[in-house]
């Protein structure tokens, strides 16, 4: 639909990205690419137990190997000042736990830093770090959900009773839940197990971080999603001021959460190099990185849907498990995923009375961290095989259940029950367009005859509505104390027409380079490659929260329009005083500001800028020089971006293997800044939504040894496991935000369990019922046959 | 994940590789396409203290035929092998099986030599070698020998070559004439090791299978003949009943084992899946 005078703007067109050169030519920084003259390398000695006193650590070996400058332990590190990471979050009773960045006393899971090891190389860190001495006495692991909370099971933490973070139970909606089950026509329940996933990306963790002591000054280079708050985090263990501590980062190679937090290591490596006077650099390998980074996602969901002979949803409750590891991570806490699990659950659905009971339970494992989606697929996961459960039992085709539940146009804007605001779009619409799309009736038409032929072929969807940009009206509730809703953006367009941006968003491959150009040169009539967008560095950018939560686009997008018309008001005002009519009777149009009645009458960008620097023809009295403005942005409680995904998969009932034949998500976003960019978030998150369906899975064992903390164990999709994944639009503006953006960094995968294991159920020729668990192993799909009596 | 110190050796001969060998022993480990060894050395699972990297050695990089077998120097890349006109013709088992082996750049960079002298349980060479009925021959200074595939892979990533010992060739029969063959694999993921994999070939007079031979991987230790489906094979029409017969007592006879890709009696479902679509294939049946 798009706005009436599109043709003349940047945003709403796919052109190229402006990062990319950098990007395809091999030319992009990352943290490995820092160096630091006299930086040591550091090497971790991380815990082989699961749990266990420290009984002795013995450096004495280590610390005389060749090319080592120190050995630090706990202790050690403690005594120079630096404090446990503790996550401060006011809400219900959470237990926090404290994580010092090297264990001191006791280790909590495998992979957990010991001590740290500073060598001239990483090679000689690595073969010292061999000769660290430790021993242990074994404490009994508790690695599962069910082991942590069996009674009698050992305290992770001797403060936080019952290993558990929390115990939060909630009701919401006009009529009570009870009652609302009594007098149902049906109810649905299930259990819903979703695995421990990993994030994964490309590029792992990494620091490089310097101390000048004569001005008490730290800097850290870090692959970090979130500046601000790792600053925030940062200066707090340190004990020292904030603004003596600057984060900045050079090109990301990906986050997906997984850099979306303050980790101890980033608290390490600033500690040594305080203790040591040297600049340290330490670059996180693939097996710490799938060992002991972080983990998240892994839920246990048990469901109950209730609904009237209509099939319309009346009540629901829930109760939700996470394993939330062995600590806090900050600053989300394991709770933010409870939070999201528990609120996103309701879906684009209607729904009356809603109660649910969360807890995260510590266990002797990685700690819980966001991973792309935050909970939220794993909530669509356990809802969207309910309503197939509820389908199957009314004996209607879900699809059509699915729309006597969806909100229509005229009920949004509104909250859910639980607090999101659904702020437009046609989500019926949108189901609709990803059936057509995918060819659903066509794939059902033909399925016995397919059948017939030995091939089983089956079609599945899922529903929901992402809510993203979560702005202050929904932080300050959810108590997430250490971080703002907002973003900051400041703009300076310099005395050639030339503009600079310096955005509190972190660039991590999402193309924020170019959205947020497209923004500037609509609001400044220039063109986006004139503008660069600077980010990452928390001594040049303003205040802001930083890249989660498919926040970028509407929340420093929106922080970039802000400041941006400021400049332009100052053009504006410039431009008038020249052309000698008022200031009402001009307006930017690309390349120069124009009289509205008379556009013949025209002053140029780089001729305004000129003078507004210059001020050589004299600039309107009380004109404040130059053109540099900062503005922020508080994106509303959140807006949510209605979403279908729809797949067609075959499915080898011998071996198990599901083929995707099909693959396609219809998507309401609001205004698309870049479609381009829209369509690669989208394809790139069903990839990540493809591995957790199918493939990832993080293994322990029973005593909290990593079973497959490598690449060729840990199994991610490649190519060969990916159809070509079609993206199809609809665009409703959201009315609430600036730019009439929906945050959409998540949606590819939310959507991606429940589609898949929909499909692969009705390949199988299953109504409802089977495939509680992910990943649908190719093992646990033939299960499935065997129950379903398909034999080849 | 960096390797520990070692110390490195180039050879420019094979006179000076064996002599190395004899020297170091079981201190020394052949380098030769390094898609094994490296990622061992840099998880520090594997802690040679001397390298000897055979990739400077001239001659060990042909493929020929001779007296009825192809014959590879332990150099030949995968890729080499893959496309070579010859092995299509002569073997076409063994070019379909190495297209199944990693990915391009792994196949471009990882040696028939190598492949075999590893000996992952799940590796496609092994399996067509000992299928086939193959044989290496291995040398040191002490002189050099056949080994028969048969009694060459000994245990999980266990070999008969003896520390000092190079793997500097390795030989595959061709297809006899007339017989037909089948290869299957099923792995998680494009170009993963098999969880399963079946190599089988098959001869048929008047009606009747006369020879066949059935080489299953991925269940155990190493790559198997399942002998006795084979001898059930044998004077049989080799059709599909005859085929699932042969796929299920292989299936049963061979010694599988569990891990966290699956469980063991998924895996012997699988085998039996594998063996009888090679089975089919070979016998021009469609699944
Ligand atoms: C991601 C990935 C996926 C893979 N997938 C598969 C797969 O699906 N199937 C498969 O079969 N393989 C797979 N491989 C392994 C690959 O095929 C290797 O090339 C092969 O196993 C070893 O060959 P290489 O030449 O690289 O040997 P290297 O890694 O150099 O050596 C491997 C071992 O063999 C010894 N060795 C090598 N050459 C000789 C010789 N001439 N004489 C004596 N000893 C020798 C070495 O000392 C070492 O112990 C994969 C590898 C990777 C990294």
């Amino acid at each position: 639909m798009g706005t009436a005078e599109s043709s003349n703007r940047f945003v709403g067109k796919s052109i190229p990205r402006l990062e990319d050169r950098r990007f395809v030519t091999g030319t992009a920084r990352y943290i490995a690419d820092i160096n630091m003259a006299r930086q040591g390398h550091v090497a971790f000695v991380r815990s082989t137990q699961a749990h266990a006193t420290l009984t002795k650590i013995d450096a004495s070996a280590a610390r005389s190997a060749p090319g080592v400058i120190a050995v630090v332990t706990g202790d050690e590190l403690a005594a120079s000042g630096v404090k446990p990471i503790r996550t401060p979050f006011a809400t219900n009773g959470y237990i926090e736990s404290d994580w010092p960045a090297l264990a001191q006393g006791k280790v909590r899971f495998v992979g957990e830093a010991i001590a740290a090891v500073v060598a001239e190389s990483r090679y000689l860190a690595e073969d010292a770090a061999e000769l660290v001495e430790v021993e242990y006495d074994s404490l009994p692991a508790a690695v599962t959900i069910d082991a942590a909370m069996a009674p009698g099971a050992a305290l992770v933490h001797d403060h936080m009773k019952g290993n558990l973070y929390n115990d939060d139970t909630r009701s919401f909606g006009e009529i009570e839940v009870d009652a609302a089950f009594a007098q149902a026509a049906f109810v649905v329940e299930g259990t819903f197990d979703t695995q421990r996933s990993a994030a994964l990306p490309i590029e792992c963790r990494g620091s490089v971080a310097d101390y000048h002591a004569a001005t008490g000054r730290f800097t850290l280079w870090s692959s970090t999603q979130l500046p601000h708050v790792v600053r925030h985090g940062l200066a707090d263990c340190l004990g020292v001021p904030h603004d003596t501590v600057r984060v900045l980062g050079p090109d990301l190679g990906g986050g997906f959460g997984n850099k979306a937090n303050m980790d101890p290591e980033q608290v390490v490596v600033c500690g040594l190099a305080r203790m040591l006077g040297r600049p340290v650099k330490w670059l996180e390998d693939r097996r710490e990185n799938l060992l002991a980074s972080t983990h998240g996602q892994e839920e246990r969901i048990t469901a109950r849907l209730a609904a009237d002979a209509e099939g319309r949803f009346i009540a629901l409750e829930t109760d939700i498990l996470l394993n939330g590891g062995a600590y806090s991570i900050f600053p989300d806490t394991p709770l933010n995923e409870l939070m999201n699990c528990t609120s996103s659950i309701l879906g684009p659905y209607r729904m009356k009375a809603y109660r649910y009971r969360a807890r995260a339970v510590v266990t002797t494992t990685c700690p819980h961290g966001p991973v792309r989606g935050v909970a939220r697929s794993q909530a669509n996961f356990a809802f969207e095989r309910l309503v197939e459960t509820l389908a199957a039992k009314m004996n209607l085709d879900s699809i059509e259940l699915r729309r006597r539940n969806l909100l229509l146009p005229a009920e949004m804007p509104c909250k859910t029950l639980t607090g999101l605001t659904r702020d437009g779009g046609d989500y019926a619409g949108l189901m609709d367009l990803a059936v057509e799309r995918v060819g659903w009736r066509r794939v059902k038409a033909g399925q016995a005859a397919e059948r017939a032929k030995g091939r089983y072929v089956g079609v599945g969807l899922a529903s929901f509505a992402e809510e993203g940009a979560s702005g202050t009206e929904r932080r300050i509730p959810r108590q997430l104390l250490s971080i703002a809703g907002y973003d900051g953006a400041f703009v300076r367009m310099d005395m050639h027409g030339r503009v600079v941006v310096f955005s509190s968003a972190a660039g991590m491959g999402q193309g924020i380079e170019t959205s947020f150009a497209q923004i500037a040169a609509d609001e400044l009539g220039v063109a986006p490659d004139h503008v660069t967008i600077r980010h990452n560095d928390t001594d040049m950018v303003p205040y802001g929260m930083g890249s989660t939560g498919s926040r970028s686009a509407v929340s420093s997008g929106g922080a970039v329009v802000v400041a941006a018309r400021r400049v332009q008001a100052k053009l504006l005002t410039l431009a008038a005083h020249l052309l000698g009519v008022d200031a009402a009777a001009v307006r930017l149009r690309h390349g120069g500001v124009e009289v509205a009645a008379d556009p013949a009458r025209f002053v140029s960008i780089e001729r305004l800028a000129w003078i507004a620097y210059r001020r050589a023809e004299g600039n309107p009295p009380g004109f404040e020089p130059g053109l540099e403005a900062v503005g922020f942005y508080d994106p509303p409680s959140s807006v949510s971006s209605g979403s279908t995904h729809a797949v067609v998969v075959e499915v080898d009932v011998e071996t198990g293997a599901v083929r995707l034949l099909a693959y396609v998500v219809a998507e309401d976003a609001g205004i698309l800044l870049n479609p381009a960019i829209v369509d690669g978030q989208i394809r790139g998150g069903a990839v990540q939504g493809i591995g957790k369906a199918l493939f990832e899975e993080v293994r322990y064992d029973p005593d909290g040894q990593m079973l497959n903390a490598s690449l060729m164990d840990f199994l991610a999709p490649t190519m060969s496991e990916v159809p070509p994944i079609e993206v199809v639009h609809m665009i409703t503006p959201s009315p609430l935000t600036i730019n009439g953006a929906r945050g959409c960094g998540e949606s590819g995968i939310i959507g991606s369990s429940a589609a898949i294991g929909n499909a692969i159920i009705d390949a199988l020729g299953g109504r409802g019922e089977g495939l509680s668990v992910l990943p649908f192993t190719p093992e646990r799909v033939v299960g499935l046959a065997r129950q379903l009596g398909v034999r080849a | 994940m960096k390797p520990p110190p070692f110390a490195y050796a180039a050879p420019g001969t094979r006179a000076e590789a064996l002599a190395l060998l004899a020297r170091h022993g079981y201190d020394a480990k052949v380098l030769a396409g390094g898609q094994s060894l490296v990622p061992a050395l840099n998880f520090r699972l594997a802690r040679p203290p001397v390298l000897v990297d055979i990739n400077g050695i001239p001659g060990l990089d042909a493929i020929a035929e001779r007296d009825g077998e192809l014959s590879f120097g332990a150099l030949v890349r995968h890729t080499d092998a893959e496309r070579s006109a010859l092995v299509a013709r002569r073997c076409p088992p063994l070019a379909k099986a190495i297209g199944h082996i990693g990915h391009r750049t792994i196949r471009n960079r990882g040696t028939i030599g190598g492949s075999i002298a590893h000996a992952d349980p799940a590796a496609e060479l092994p399996l067509v070698m000992v299928a086939l009925g193959g044989r290496v021959n291995a040398a040191s200074v002490r002189g050099e020998r056949w080994i028969a595939a048969s009694d060459f892979f000994t245990g999980y990533l266990a070999t008969a070559l003896e520390p000092d010992e190079l793997l500097v060739e390795a030989r595959f029969p061709v297809l006899a004439s007339g017989a037909t063959w089948g290869f299957q694999e099923y792995s998680r993921r494009s170009g993963d090791f098999a969880l399963a994999a079946a190599c089988v070939t098959l001869s048929r007079a008047g009606g009747k299978v006369t020879a066949c031979s059935i080489g299953v991987a991925g269940g155990g230790p190493v790559p198997v003949r399942a002998s006795a489906a084979e001898r059930a094979l044998i004077g049989t029409d080799g059709g599909s009943g005859a085929c699932l017969a042969a796929a299920s007592s292989a299936a049963s006879g061979i010694e599988i084992d569990g891990d966290i890709h699956g469980s063991a009696a998924y895996r012997r479902s699988l085998v039996e899946t594998v063996v009888r679509r090679a089975l089919w294939t070979a016998a021009g049946l469609t699944s």
